[in-house]
């Protein structure tokens, strides 16, 4: 059985916000899927959607065989889910959480070995009002692993945890994944999916830009690279011509600074001939490109701060004035 | 039973709650001083059972504007709240439909406030005994009924409230709103009489007093005062509608009207919830 599938999905929020754009992929049994993309890319819409907490405007989700819009509850006895932006019951204790959910899901789970698990056994009597977000989030989980599920949701499971709770976090989601169990892990940073999952999907401003194993994702990475040349002075339309050339992926200017991506990392030597016969060049420095960028890539989001510092991603592939696909290109260079 | 075990957790979670205490215990305290003030009355009644019978009717009608807010003040927050904190995404990532939690949040709320309308009759009980001369079992425990009945009309329309909106700002307003429509305006006069204004003096049509008495004993303190009154005859007063009135209008229909009040707002709320966008 697949246990996710989704086809044409979509999502319009009352006033006219697309947040997710007909968004189709399925998801294999047994595998950690890595959910990526930027703040406001539409992953919570479609973990929402896929819970049955929102309904789509159109398209369908399919989890563990059942369609979300039908009678999905008893379908939730078999999913664990590890929700964002959530709060805990504040006047029960962390034994009173996971009874509830062991009850809930008719499970046989003892809750002390769970919170064991967890990391949070000393405080199994204390009341949830008084944890810290580290606990909060190690007590969800737990309640997440209820019943064993066989299909884990996680949105965004590692925020608010330390280094050593991201690591144990990792162990337990990869022991899991190892006895069958499907792991959906969202998240806004790269490196944790990179981490830990086989496959991973890139979603911005509500679409899907890459869906592909992370192996795969790598090796694309691989062949590109970045330079950077440092101008005396900056020609007039540099940006413009720069983009021009088949082997550059993205320009961007910032004082006199001129940074280039490049597909391969023969096109620098081009690139640097092409900038010299225009100006003069006072530095350059090349740099492999990092998994953040090959993300940046994807989502159209420019890095080292530029014009959409930080979260833009929410509208920033339908925002580029039309240019749509050709974002690589078109969003960095007009600074 | 999914929504036994939203009841179950949910009222481990509510009789936590020192908000809820509190406004019960204003809701107790205020009983028991009007069973000690009202002592006073007795003297103005031909019998002593009389005169309790009447006092006893007296707790209802003083309780029947302050039930609400209580039962307010228990209820509004029971799924908006968790909707605006984001707890709802446990409620409704486990095995539970959205009926199981309206059914769930409404059972265990009304449990809470029962259980605060059963401390209010445990005081009037003792006041009975140590100040009045009389017991009237018969009319106690109807009373007692009744105002555990009222109590969960509110919270009915509380959960129904709570199911509708998004927000606790929402939930609060929504709330306030309807404690001021439904308790605050009919004190000053009933809503058959405002109707009577409107059908006679603006849009020009004969009296129709059958229809005002039907319209102002749709309100839930009407319809409760309404039962009270049938309790015993000596308190009745010429209050009591015509034999030969329509079944509607008589005090026998008032329990109608009452359970109507539960049955409605959570079928609103529930319809509401069940298609709403819940992140």
């Amino acid at each position: 059985m697949v246990p996710i599938e989704v086809s044409g999905l979509r999502k319009t929020y009352p006033g006219g916000v697309l947040a997710v754009d007909d968004l189709s992929f399925s998801v294999d049994e047994g595998e950690i899927f890595g959910f990526l993309g930027p703040n406001g890319a539409g992953k919570s819409t479609t973990i929402n959607i896929l819970l049955g907490y929102v309904s789509p405007t159109a398209g369908s989700a399919t989890v563990l065989g059942q369609d979300v819009s039908g009678e999905f509850a008893p379908t939730r006895e078999r999913i664990g889910v590890l929700p964002d932006g959530y709060s805990l019951y504040d006047r029960l204790t962390a034994r009173e959480h996971l009874e509830w959910v062991i009850r809930t899901k008719d499970a046989t789970d003892d809750p002390d070995a769970i919170l064991e698990r967890v990391g949070i056994a000393d405080a199994a009597d204390r009341r949830a009002g008084g944890f810290s977000k580290g606990m909060c989030q190690r007590l969800a989980f737990g309640m997440a692993l209820v019943g064993d599920p066989d299909l884990l949701v996680l949105d965004e499971p590692s925020s608010g945890l330390d280094p050593t709770g991201v690591q144990e976090l990792r162990a337990t989601i990869q022991d899991l994944a190892a006895g069958g169990t499907t792991v959906f892990f969202s998240s806004h940073v790269l490196s944790e999916v990179e981490a830990v999952c086989d496959r991973v999907a890139i979603m911005s401003g509500g679409r899907l830009v890459a869906l592909d194993d992370i192996e795969t994702l790598r090796d694309d990475l691989e062949q590109s690279s970045r330079i950077r040349l440092a101008l005396e002075s900056v020609p007039e339309s540099i940006t413009a011509e720069l983009s021009q050339l088949p082997v550059v992926e993205a320009v961007a200017l910032e004082g006199a600074e001129l940074r280039v991506d490049c597909h391969d990392v023969a096109a620098k030597v081009d690139v640097v001939r092409h900038v010299d016969e225009r100006a003069t060049v006072a530095d350059i420095v090349s740099e492999p490109a990092s998994m953040e960028e090959l993300f940046n890539r994807y989502t159209g989001d420019v890095p080292d701060g530029g014009d959409s510092s930080g979260g833009g991603g929410g509208g920033s592939a339908t925002d580029d004035d039309g240019t749509g696909d050709d974002r690589r290109s078109s969003a960095e260079v007009s600074v | 039973m999914s929504a036994l075990d939203v009841a179950r957790k949910d009222f481990l979670d509510a009789r936590r709650s020192k908000i809820v205490w509190l406004a019960i215990a204003i809701y107790v305290g205020f009983i028991g001083l009007f069973m000690v003030i009202q002592r006073d009355q007795l003297r103005f009644h031909d019998t002593a059972h009389e005169g309790v019978v009447s006092v006893l009717v007296g707790v209802v009608t003083a309780g029947s504007v302050l039930i609400p807010v209580v039962a307010l003040v228990a209820a509004y927050l029971a799924i908006a709240g968790e909707r605006e904190t984001g707890s709802i995404a446990f409620l409704l990532g486990l095995p539970n439909t959205r009926r199981d939690v309206v059914v769930g949040k409404f059972v265990s709320r009304s449990a809470v406030i029962v259980l605060g309308v059963v401390c209010a009759s445990l005081v009037m009980a003792v006041s009975l005994l140590a100040l009045y001369p009389v017991f009237p079992v018969r009319t106690y425990l109807v009373a007692m009924g009744l105002m555990a009945l009222y109590a969960v009309i509110y919270v009915a329309i509380a959960i129904g409230i709570s199911a509708s909106v998004a927000s606790k700002a929402r939930a609060a307003a929504v709330g306030f709103g309807v404690y001021v429509a439904l308790n605050v305006f009919t004190l000053f006069a009933p809503i058959g009489s405002h109707v009577r204004t409107l059908h006679t003096e603006v849009l020009g049509f004969a009296e129709a007093p059958t229809l005002y008495r039907f319209v102002s004993q749709l309100v839930p303190s009407e319809a409760l005062s309404q039962v009270m009154r049938t309790i015993d005859v000596d308190i009745a007063g010429g209050s009591l509608p015509p034999a030969d009135a329509p079944f509607y209008v008589q005090p026998e229909f008032a329990p109608v009207v009452l359970c109507a009040w539960i049955v409605a707002p959570l079928a609103v709320g529930y319809t509401r919830f069940k298609s709403a966008d819940v992140s």
